[in-house]
């Protein structure tokens, strides 16, 4: 240092250093001065001398040389009168005046300069009281010779003396780095043009050259995070050091004209604005934080919405939707912060944008030796990048520059090969870096996002194994570059013994230490969670104290698991996870434990156990080097969890789950954490292990903090404060600001891979290639009937619809008009459908509303339909009944009552015999009697057998003026079939004749249409399962079982709710839509449960639709616009999609 | 209506066994279960049985009335088709149950058999050998039983 020439005199002395003491309270630390002025005052040796030790070390890694950033000019004032001061081209000495300060006994002092003291202490008198640090901040400048020439203008004083001063210090006791408050710049300067003959106040025109000072940087990048988060906090002394250094750098960028080469556009957009109200910056962050309680009022934050629309290059009508929404939530502002944090579609893409895998160059790697089956391409390259995840060699993507940052190009060049090109500013919080500031840092694990179906479990399956197999060096060839936490990285250090100590964990001191430092960091340590209520709070405290000293904490207690994973899965999933596992693993190389139910507790003895064991088939498995996999389901971990925290270190019997420190742990449908006040999620977050991954197909469900619910489980710093998190992101995203999306993206860009199905390669090729899928619309005709009756539902619904749309009503009656589409539907399906139980009530109404007509109509219409080939008898019961009905009007309680439940009949049904009974009670009879093998018969007088095709279903009209009741007959079981069941059937046994054996699945949105379909498929003889809502999860698991092992032809009938996440219906290639969904979207997802990876045939999809219905015209409106669909029938508000809703309901009732 | 009507059914069996009792037939449930019924059904008029005052117990399973209701005599009674432990021989009760029968179809069946025992399908294989081989006798035995063991408290 004392070998450059000082430039930069400080012409402070004894009192200067007494008066900046007094100033400060804590002064312990010297200031970095110091060595500059050692020259000139050999009373600070013994100073310097002591800082030295301090310094020293720091000194040999850093910059060693000021570095060049740029030239600023001035017009200087002459403060002299009189020839020869100062020409052109020559050097002058920039130096600050001290000469005012609040003591007058440092004026009295200040003898140096005395030339000055007049001008000063004039000055001072004008402005004494009202503002003395103003008067700290004149500049003069000598020449070379000694002689003051002038003064440097205040306007630029004001921001030269606080990158110059050492006026202000942190204290360490703050947390804050020292650097961040020391003299950050040196000047030079040269005069450019003066007169010859100076006169007080005549312009000089100066240039000076810019210098970063060494110390300027930030050594420490893991103090960032904590001076950031202070920058949220009050306002402290430090903070305003801190924000007049930022100020002070900004003004030098501007003059200088540097400009980042690296940035992004909001952090320029908010540096523009700052320049053009000619104000200090905004301390963006710092307002977030205080917007937390008033999201939504501040007129400036208003502004950027604007920004937000040029940003977000897709979809700027949802965009601006928002925005609109929250323009008109001023006026109620309650509950309106959950909507704020709400997500929609084209802000979730922005947010994956850069998390996918294009633009990564991931180099696919190769699967282990013991993984069995052969990876996709994307697949290896998942596997490249979890990889390099878990090994923090993940070079490309170190590459994010943290969001919070910007990069600079120093303007001279590197005086040797170790210098950097690049320094690194945080124009939030001042702070300057010459390291750069990766966006993460602590990192190993990440989020696998790929989209539903591309085969995370194998992928993960995959890194099981490949880190079981590769060489571990990577422990040790982890330096401290400086870029990771300091403590992160001892702790990665002292992992390698660990990872030798196989068997006797608890007497390993350097585990105990290694464990230690992890408390701090990651702490889930008992001694935390005893006085700790609120999880956010305890988290300085531990850091502090382990600045002063790991050992006075207790050992963590942790027991390590060194080649155990950990995986948690909802409970429906352990058993598929066991099998996958194993499906993909050699022999002996993987052993599952699966830790639920009875074989919780003995997990220690199942993981050391290195027995060889026999397998059913008698072969000798080898489990002496096996990877060991824990699955466990959440249930599970949160009971663990309970008793974890419940339990003390003296206490432990059977240690917990949290009780390891494991090797890994994965957590699959990851958004089971998303709330982090859930158990789930508390007990994710309490998992110890060294890597951490997070599986999900839905990283964001809905809001912003789901996200960071997986950013704490994975421990991503400095995102894993909750406070943090919300005001850097939550708040800001709430208030519209961009910066809060480009956060998200350049965090997700250093944690998450999420890929799409149909994302391309680098080649242009999708990434998934699947099989063919043929689509084919197969357009049928309704018979006369089933026409006649569907025209009279139309007839009517059109008239409603006619009759609504003259009045303006439309939307009013929405649901009204909703019910109608829905028989409609229903009636291009069955018409048994349109009259069975759900709809009685509803066609009662309408049927007064239209005086009884069409309903009459219709009935006689579904009784001669289903009167059928048996007409006859038909008319001769119906005879009967009306006449006996006629005689009897009003019919007792018990004639009306089922014979076997006493209640009203609701749906009566004839026997033969003439016996009634309600048609649930006889029929579940019936298959009562069929389980038992025996004949079915009349419950009242035995008569029998009976087929359920002799049951006849009785309607009652509604009486009417002419007739007292209208009383039909219609067949009950629904055998009956109909257009689309009988195409349904013909596809069937058309497969049936070609393919021999085959496997199909049929959707519908109507369970009642199911069960016709189910009937049908009986009668001719297919094999069938189902699927809907109402399955149980038990159940669930032993359709799809059978689904795939069943050696012949099945048929899966499935309702639409039935669907669920991670839906595999591969096995089957057929597909038949038996109708139309309002959502073309919803049809797709239902068919890619069949389409998807592991479909090995073609796959095969027909869609039923029957001409001119509301089917043809529903695909037609797919067709328009398929969004829109969507949006009309979504119940979405604005007055666009309003039209767009009327437009489709016209369109559907148009003949 | 399967499942969910079914207290109903049997409220309204209880009911109406209370309001409209068969002629020498009462049934009342139980207060603890509604399941559970006290019956005592009246020896039949010109059967060995008659003045006789039988005690029976029927309970009706959580499947009723797809299982038929379970019924067994409490009092000793000497007859082919009743056991020792007062279980009885009918088919309805068995395989010719139909949901359509409620407790009174079943108490007025049981009420019918007192009045025709059929030793030729025996539950009590002793009484029926001794109905078949000495009917008078084994009537005698049936009214002493009843005078014995049937008579109101």
């Amino acid at each position: 240092m004392t070998d450059e020439a000082p430039l930069f005199f400080d012409s402070g002395d004894e009192a200067d250093e007494a008066t900046a003491q007094n100033m400060l309270e804590s002064d312990e630390d010297n200031d970095s001065d110091m060595e500059i002025i050692a020259s000139t005052s050999s009373s600070n040796k013994r100073k310097l001398e002591r800082e030295d030790t301090d310094v020293v070390v720091v000194k040999a890694e850093e910059t060693r040389y000021r570095r060049y950033i740029g030239e600023i000019m001035i017009n200087g004032w002459s403060t002299v009168n009189g020839k020869g001061y100062a020409s052109s081209g020559e050097q002058v000495i920039i130096e600050r005046d001290k000469s005012v300060q609040k003591k007058p006994e440092a004026k009295k002092k200040e003898t140096k300069q005395s030339s000055l003291k007049g001008f000063a202490a004039k000055s001072s008198k004008k402005t004494q009281n009202t503002i003395i640090s103003l008067l700290n901040h004149f500049h003069r400048f000598r020449n070379t010779r000694g002689f003051e020439v002038g003064r440097i203008p205040s306007n630029h004083s004001a921001y030269l003396c606080r990158l110059l001063d050492k006026q202000v210090r942190a204290g360490v006791s703050m947390g804050i780095d020292l650097t961040t408050t020391r003299k950050v710049i040196e000047l030079t300067g040269n005069i450019i043009d003066c007169e010859d003959t100076l006169r007080s106040g005549d312009t000089i025109i100066l240039s000076l050259q810019v210098y970063l000072h060494p110390r300027a940087f930030t050594k420490k990048s893991d103090k960032r995070s904590e001076a950031n988060k202070l920058s949220q906090s009050q306002e402290t002394e430090q903070e305003k050091a801190l924000s007049a250094r930022r100020e002070g750098l900004m003004k030098i960028f501007e003059y200088t004209g540097l400009v980042p080469v690296e940035s992004n556009s909001v952090t320029l957009q908010h540096r523009k604005k700052g320049t053009l109200d000619g104000k200090a910056q905004i301390d963006h962050f710092k307002q977030a934080a205080s917007q937390i309680q008033k999201v939504n009022t501040d007129k400036p934050l208003k502004k950027d919405r604007s920004v937000i629309n040029i940003d977000s290059s897709s979809d700027e009508d949802d965009v601006v939707e928002v925005a609109d929404g929250n323009n008109s939530s001023q006026a109620e502002p309650t509950g309106e912060e959950d909507a704020e944090d709400k997500v929609n579609s084209s802000q979730l893409r922005a947010v994956y944008s850069r998390a996918g895998g294009a633009g990564r160059n991931l180099v696919p790697i190769e699967a282990a030796s013991s993984f069995n089956l052969t990876l996709r391409n994307y697949q290896k390259e998942a596997l490249s990048w979890m990889s390099s995840m878990e090994s923090g060699s993940n070079e490309p993507h170190a590459q994010a520059l943290h969001p919070l940052w910007e990069k600079y190009r120093f303007r001279d060049h590197p005086q040797s090969s170790t210098e950097p090109d690049y320094f690194y500013f945080n124009p939030y919080s001042g702070e300057l870096s010459n390291v750069f500031p990766s966006a993460n840092k602590t990192l190993r694990g990440g989020i696998q996002g790929d989209e539903m179906g591309m085969g995370k479990t194998i992928m993960m399956t995959a890194l099981l194994h490949h880190h079981k197999t590769a060489d571990m060096s990577w422990h040790v060839q982890q330096q401290p570059t400086g870029k990771g936490k300091q403590t992160r990285v001892d702790a990665v250090k002292t992992e390698k013994p660990i990872k030798i100590d196989q068997s006797d964990s608890d007497d390993d001191n350097e585990l105990t230490k290694s464990q230690e430092i992890r408390d701090d960091d990651e702490k889930p340590s008992k001694k935390r969670k005893q006085g700790a209520s609120d999880k956010n709070t305890p988290k300085k405290t531990p850091k502090k104290g382990a600045k002063k000293g790991a050992s006075v904490r207790q050992p963590g207690g942790f027991k390590a698991l060194n080649d155990a994973t950990l995986v948690v899965v909802p409970m429906s999933l352990l058993g598929q996870w066991r099998d996958e596992i194993e499906r993909c693993s050699a022999k002996g190389s993987v052993r599952t434990i699966v830790y639920y139910g009875e074989n919780r507790g003995n997990l220690e003895k199942q993981l050391k156990s290195r027995a060889k064991v026999e397998d059913e088939d008698g072969n000798v498995v080898d489990y002496s080097d096996c990877i060991n996999v824990v699955i466990t389901s959440y249930g599970v971990l949160i009971s663990e969890y309970q008793a974890f925290m419940k339990s003390t270190d003296e206490t432990i019997i059977l240690p917990t789950l949290l009780d390891y420190y494991w090797h890994r742990v994965v957590i699959d449908e990851a958004h089971h954490i998303k709330n982090r006040s859930t158990l789930n999620a508390k007990a994710a977050f309490e998992i110890a292990a060294y890597r951490r991954w997070a599986l999900t197909g839905t990283p964001i469900v809905n809001r912003l903090e789901d996200l960071y619910s997986l950013l704490r489980y994975l421990k991503v710093e400095p995102w894993s404060d909750f406070a943090f998190f919300k005001s850097f992101i939550t708040a800001p995203f709430a208030s519209q600001d961009p910066k809060a999306i480009e956060l998200i993206q350049v965090i997700m860009a250093s944690c998450l891979l999420r890929r799409e199905k149909n994302m391309r390669d680098s080649d242009g090729k999708p990434i998934v290639t699947l099989p063919k899928k043929h689509v084919d619309i197969v357009k049928l005709d309704f018979s006369p009937e089933e026409r006649q009756i569907y025209n009279a539902i139309y007839k009517k619904a059109k008239r409603k619809f006619d009759a609504l749309s003259h009045k303006g009503m439309l939307l009013k009656s929405y649901s009204n008009i909703f019910a109608m589409l829905l028989r409609l539907r229903q009636a291009a399906l069955h018409p048994f459908l349109v009259t069975s139980g759900g709809n009685k009530k509803e066609s009662t109404e309408e049927e007064e509303d239209d005086g009884g007509v069409a309903g009459i109509d219709v009935q006689s219409m579904i009784a001669k339909f289903a009167a059928g080939d048996d007409s006859n008898y038909a008319k001769q019961v119906l005879n009967e009944l009306a006449k006996g009905n006629n005689e009897n009007n009003e019919l007792d309680e018990e004639e009306n009552e089922c014979p076997i439940c006493f209640e009203n009949m609701s749906i009566p049904v004839l026997m033969p015999c003439m016996h009634k009974s309600c048609k649930e009670c006889v029929l579940g009879y019936f298959d009562r009697l069929e389980d038992k093998g025996e004949q079915t018969s009349c419950p009242v007088c035995r008569v029998g057998p009976i087929r359920v095709d002799q049951l006849l279903e009785v309607v009652y009209g509604e009486p009417t003026s002419q007739n007292d009741q209208v009383v039909r007959l219609r067949k009950a079981h629904n055998f009956q079939t109909s257009t689309k069941l009988r195409a349904l059937t013909e596809h069937l046994e058309r497969l049936r004749d070609t393919e021999g054996k085959f496997k199909a699945v049929v959707f519908s949105q109507f369970t009642t249409f199911l069960d016709l379909v189910g009937d049908s498929l009986k009668k001719d003889g297919f094999r069938f399962l189902r699927l809907d809502g109402t399955t149980s999860q038990k159940n669930r698991e032993i359709v799809l079982n059978e689904l795939d092992r069943y050696d012949g032809s099945v048929v899966l009938l499935i309702s639409l709710r039935a669907g669920g996440v991670g839906l595999n219906l591969t096995s089957a290639n057929h597909v038949f839509m038996m109708d139309v969904w309002w959502n073309e979207a919803i049809e797709k997802q239902a068919i890619d449960r069949v389409h998807r990876i592991g479909q090995e045939k073609d796959v095969h999809v027909v869609r039923f639709c029957i001409e001119d219905t509301i089917e043809d015209r529903v695909m037609h409106i797919q067709k328009r616009k398929t969004a829109l669909v969507d949006n009309a029938l979504g119940g979405k508000s604005s007055e666009e999609s309003k039209q767009e809703r009327i437009a489709n309901l016209k369109l559907i009732f148009s003949l | 209506m399967a499942a969910a009507s079914l207290p109903k059914r049997i409220l309204k069996e209880a009911e109406r066994l209370q309001v409209d009792a068969p002629e020498g037939i009462r049934a009342s449930p139980s207060e603890q279960d509604i399941r559970y019924f006290d019956v005592s059904i009246q020896g039949p008029d010109g059967s060995p049985f008659e003045k006789g005052i039988f005690s029976l117990e029927l309970w009706l399973p959580s499947s009723y009335p797809m299982e038929p209701p379970r019924v067994r005599f409490l009092t000793k009674i000497y007859h082919p088709n009743i056991d020792k432990l007062g279980r009885i021989c009918l088919d309805i009760l068995k395989d010719k149950w139909s949901p359509a029968l409620q407790i009174r179809t079943v108490l007025l069946s049981i009420q019918a058999l007192l009045s025709a025992p059929n030793p030729d399908d025996p539950l009590a294989n002793d009484v029926a050998e001794h109905y078949k081989s000495d009917e008078k006798a084994a009537i005698q035995v049936s009214k002493e039983w009843t005078q014995k063991y049937a008579q109101p408290a």
